[in-house]
This record gives structure tokens, sequence and C-alpha cells, in this order.
């Protein structure tokens, strides 16, 4: 199956699935206005305007080994450019008083599709009838990973850029399956325990094998693909250079597990594992392959007083790829990353300062290719509302990274960049 | 003319002399005050109980307003509901069970509140709207303002029970206990001390 048409395939799958089920529970719900489909209620929408400044290697985006969504031209000045960097529709129609839906539709300069479908998925929330409150969800979605990512279509909450572990998760740890949770409040504690099934993740791992960690916010879209820097003489024969972030291809279900506990003080927990179950060696007629990635985060909120909120996540996995060979498996790699962010209220401007720290390790020979990576991150942002639709936030971000796969390039194993980001953001 | 100067006197005399205004101030240890604490004294009284302030909960701007409502036992609360948007109002506490699909800018609805206790609200569609009514048996209530000050008028005289609740008070029960002393005629002044934690913050998009 070609990955297009897999992609293609599953696009249509989602937005039939949804169009069924926004049909059947509208004709199953009472004759009543209990369905809300277009309002001000439902209907909701981000534009982002950016300007942007960066100096040193070339974007990832651009087929580069850069680490930002934005790069330079390999030499020392900063290049320079405005562009509206998301446009986003997010459509949440009410089915009646328990069911409900979220459709993300996305526009990201750079990306397959003008448009895509981002989320896709189906809500069933009960009123609860005790302490314990429950909530499903079924179809295309982001797991409930990232601390960061609170804000309309997965949009990130402080800063413009979201951390070296959570830019994965926004291409690479979407999942296609049904979700359980339940919530209950133990006095002024409350402790949330999540469960799901899922596929068309199986690609999960590529990106970071290949390029390794990045901070960005692009997000993987249903039908569309990420290009890869070059890739080592032998994994160019069995990879491309490009890799779709949402394809079943072994069809293994996979799962993953959450729990949460928010204390009577200020101090909220939660851990996350996930593992998509790929059998590694099943593959599309266009080499795109079936990763056997599994990882386990962990994070933490440290809510210090009204201004001042603390966050941090660590996450730690591994990824698998391909037949045995004497050096192994064709990608076989463990990779980590960890970031403490803190944000401050002064008055109406919000002020955020986040550390992330990188590093992944290729357990497979060197003739296969050298995946090896360390590196870290330190970012400052400023948010500030300008009224309650529009807000502007002004962002830096300097990376520092060693690669030595940055050889295929002919580039230098290290590598360091600033990033200076400007975005004015309507979001309604 | 003098007669009724006289008998008004002699009608209010007794009670303005065996009765006291108590005045209760709530702070945390850091001296700010601490705003919607319930502070009530549980005197003996007879007759039904009229509150001084609307029995009505209201859903304005995705949140419930007041955040803390005081009705006695019996009350009839209005839920209106000022925004556009619907919200599916809850509560599952022991004092009531209810639900309301308050539809935006629907008709007011009307929950009869029948047991004392705290009831939490909540909706369904909005989950960080949290808001609780307290239903009492006693007419000697207040709610502390701004200042964190709450004045009860005319308590009894006599050695009275005194307690303080609020949500998420950082005590056992979210309740505080005294005693106060009322004297005949007059103001009495109390203070109290505690924390108040953050409310629980819920995410918004997953």
């Amino acid at each position: 199956m070609r990955p297009d048409r897999a992609g293609h395939q599953l696009q249509s799958r989602v937005i039939i699935a949804t169009a069924m089920a926004v049909t059947v529970l509208s004709c199953g719900a009472s004759a009543s206005a209990q369905i809300d489909l277009v309002s001000s209620d439902t209907v909701h929408g981000v534009l982002d305007l950016r300007a942007a400044e960066a100096d040193g290697e070339p974007s990832f985006t651009n087929g580069g080994f850069g680490k930002a969504r934005f790069g330079g031209d390999g030499g020392s000045g900063f290049t320079g450019r405005v562009q509206l960097a998301t446009a986003a529709l997010e459509w949440t129609p009410r089915l009646n008083w328990e069911w409900s839906a979220v459709i993300d539709v996305l526009a990201q300069p750079g990306q397959e599709h003008s448009l895509d479908i981002g989320q896709a998925y189906i809500v069933y929330k009960p009123v609860p009838r005790s302490a314990t409150r429950f909530n499903v969800r079924a179809g295309l979605f982001y797991p409930a990973i990232s601390m960061e990512n609170d804000a309309r279509a997965w949009g990130v909450t402080n800063t413009i850029t979201p951390s070296a572990i959570n830019s994965w998760v926004g291409e690479e740890v979407k999942v296609a399956g049904v979700e359980a949770s339940a919530t209950r409040a133990f006095g002024d504690q409350e402790f949330t325990a999540t469960a799901a099934v899922f596929g068309f993740d199986d690609t999960a791992g590529t990106l970071l094998s290949f390029r390794g960690w990045a901070l960005h916010d692009i997000q993987s879209q249903a039908n569309g693909r990420f290009r890869l820097p070059p890739l080592s003489p032998f994994i160019s024969q069995v990879q491309p250079d490009e890799t779709y972030s949402t394809l079943d291809i072994d069809h293994h279900v996979g799962y993953y597990g959450r729990v949460e506990w928010r204390s009577a003080g200020p101090l909220t927990l939660n851990a996350f594992y996930y593992d998509n179950l790929g059998n590694m060696i099943g593959v599309t007629p266009d080499l795109e392959w079936a990763w056997a990635t599994r990882f386990l985060d962990v994070g933490a909120r440290w809510d210090v007083d009204a201004q001042t909120k603390v966050m941090a996540q660590a996450l730690t996995g591994k990824t698998v790829m391909g037949f045995p060979t004497p050096g192994g498996r064709f990608a076989n790699m463990d990779f980590r990353s960890a970031y403490l962010l803190a944000t401050h209220l002064v008055g109406k401007s919000a002020f955020t300062a986040r550390a992330d720290l990188f590093d992944t390790h290729d357990n497979s020979a060197a003739f296969l290719g050298d995946t090896n990576e360390r590196g870290w991150a330190i970012t400052g942002a400023w948010r500030y509302p300008l009224t309650k639709f529009v807000d502007v936030r002004l962002e830096a971000l300097h990376v520092d990274s060693s690669r030595p796969s940055r050889a295929y390039a002919n580039e230098a194993a290290h590598q360091a960049q600033t990033v200076l980001q400007s975005s004015l953001r309507l979001s309604f | 003319m003098r007669l009724i100067l006289v008998l008004a006197l002699w009608l209010l005399g007794p009670a303005m002399a065996l009765a006291a205004d108590l005045s209760v101030t709530v702070r945390t240890p850091q001296g700010k005050p601490v705003v919607d604490a319930v502070v009530s004294v549980a005197a003996p009284h007879s007759g039904p109980i009229h509150l001084p302030w609307p029995y009505r909960m209201a859903q304005h701007n995705i949140q419930f307003d007041p955040f803390v409502l005081v009705v006695p036992v019996g009350a009839e609360v209005a839920f209106p509901n000022l925004d556009f948007t619907r919200h599916h109002v809850y509560s599952f506490s022991p004092a009531k069970t209810f639900e309301l699909k308050l539809y935006g800018r629907d008709e007011t609805r009307v929950v009869h509140f029948d047991k004392a206790g705290v009831v939490e609200l909540g909706c369904n569609i909005h989950d960080t709207m949290i808001a609780f009514i307290v239903v009492v048996e006693t007419p000697y209530v207040a709610k502390t303002d701004a200042d964190g000050v709450a004045v009860i008028h005319g308590v009894p005289a006599g050695t009275q029970p005194v307690s303080v609740w609020r949500p998420y008070l950082r005590a056992p029960g979210n309740a505080l206990s005294g005693t106060a002393q009322i004297p005949h005629d007059g103001v009495v002044h109390m203070s109290f001390t505690a924390d108040v934690r953050a409310p629980p913050e819920r995410h918004q998009m997953y």
C-alpha cells in the first residue's frame, strides 16, 4: 500500500466515521434543540502570524538537520521571514448533552497538503452520578502527554515553541484509537486513570531516529509526511527520505496508559506509558516501516503561588526497526529528554523560561548508520494578551547539539543555533 | 404620639438588649483576607428563615456566580443561564443530587434544596466551572466580603458556637470552629486564621 494511499484512506475513514457518527447521533437525539452543529460555541479558529529570524544550519523542514522550525542558510548570518505560521479551524459539534466531537483542520506552510486534518474524534462524557467522572474518546487524537499544549487545536499555552518532548509528540505520537478515562475525587485530591488501544502510529520513531530531537510547533497531518534529512548509505537503501506519521502497517494494536494525581496542595504528578507493539519488519511497498516504539513519560507541575508555576517532563524510550543483521536491526535506538519550565505572571504578561536536555543512543552497528545525538536548548518567552481574542508572543530559542550523522549532509557534528520569533495570535 | 413611642421602646427594648452583632474576620496567616467563607452561629431560633440576598446561582461568562451561595433549608434556588452557550449543571452531593440542562439564554430553572449540607456544583460541558451552595438551618449566617469580614446581626446573647466553612480551606473538613461570648447589645469581634489553597486546575483540552 502506498503511504499516500494509506493516508488518504485514513483521512477518508476519519471523515466518514465522523460524519456517520454525527448523523446517527443526531437522528438518535430527540427532535429538540439538543444538537448544536454550527454556532459560536462550536466553531473556533486560530491564526498565527509569525516573524522569525534564525541563524545556523537549515531547518529540518527544508531537508536539513536543523532542530528548529526556522533555520539559517548554514552561514553565520540571520535569515528572516514573515508567514502565516498556523491557520487552524476547530469544530466542536455537540450532538446532545453527553456526546460531542472535536475536528481540527490545520494549515501550516511547508506541509504536504495546504489543508489537512490534525485531530478528529468523538467524545462521550456522561453527567457524573457519583464522585467518579468518566470520559471516552474515539478517533484520531493526541494522547494526553504534553503539559504545554492546552490551547485550541492542540496549541501551545505560553511559548511559541514547545519542548523537545512535546515537539516529538506533535509529529510522531498521534494515534487512531479508543481511550477511556475515569477521574475520582478523594477529599480535596483527584486521581485520573486512562487507558487506550490504538493503531495508525506505526512509524513513530522514524524522525526521532534519522533526524533526532527537534523543537518546533508543527503538527503532523492525518495524511501528510515529514521530510527526512540525508540518510546513511545503508538506510537510504531501505527508507525513502520522507515519513508518514499516521500509518497502520502491521495491524498490531498498540496501547497506552496514564495516571494523574492532583494533590490537595500545589503538586500535580502524572505518568504515561506507551507501546505501539510494532512488529519491526512490517513494511509498505514504499518502504515505510512498522517501528516498535515504547516510552515512559513522567510529568510534574508545582503551583508555587497564583503567579508562578513550575513544570517538568522527562521521557525515556526505545525504538527498533527492520530485519536482524550481524550489526543488529536496521535501527535500534534509545532516546530520552527532559525539560524544566517556569512561568511567572506579572500583571497580564506571562514570562516563561525553559531548559531542555535531550540525547539518543544508537544500539546498532555503525555501518547501518549513526543515530547518536546529545544536545540542550534554552527558551525564553513573553506572552501578552492584547484583547480576549488576540495575544502577542516573543520568543528566543537557542539549541546546541552534537550529532555525528550530520556528516551525511557534509556538516560538522556540532551545531548551535538561535531562533528569534514573534507571533501575533488570533484565537476565537 | 408619646404613647406609640413608649410602646415601640417597650417592644424593641428587650430585643435590642438581648442580642448583638457578631463581626468575624477570616485571614490567611499572611494577613490576606479570605473571601467567600461562610460564618454561622448555631443558636436557637424560631420561625421560617429568610436570608437577605437572592437565592440565585447564575451562569455568566462560563462561570457560576456567586462562587458560594448560602440558602436556608427549603429554599427554591433559581439557575439563570446568562451565557449564550449551554450549560449542563449537576451535583452528586448527598445534600442534593440533580442535573439541569440549561440552553443558552434559556428561561430560569428552579431547584428545591430540602436538606442541610454543602452542595458542590459542576458543569459537565465546562469542567472549569465550580460553585458551592451551602444549605443551612440557622438564620445567623453571613459570608465574608472582599475584606474577609462577615457580620451577623442580632445573634442571641450568651455563649454561642461559631463555625467557618469555605471550599479549599486548609482545615479538616474545610471548616474551623470557635465560641463567642455574645453580649446583650453592641458588636463583638472575632477572628480566624486559615490558609486557602488554589482550586484544582483542570485541563481545558485533554
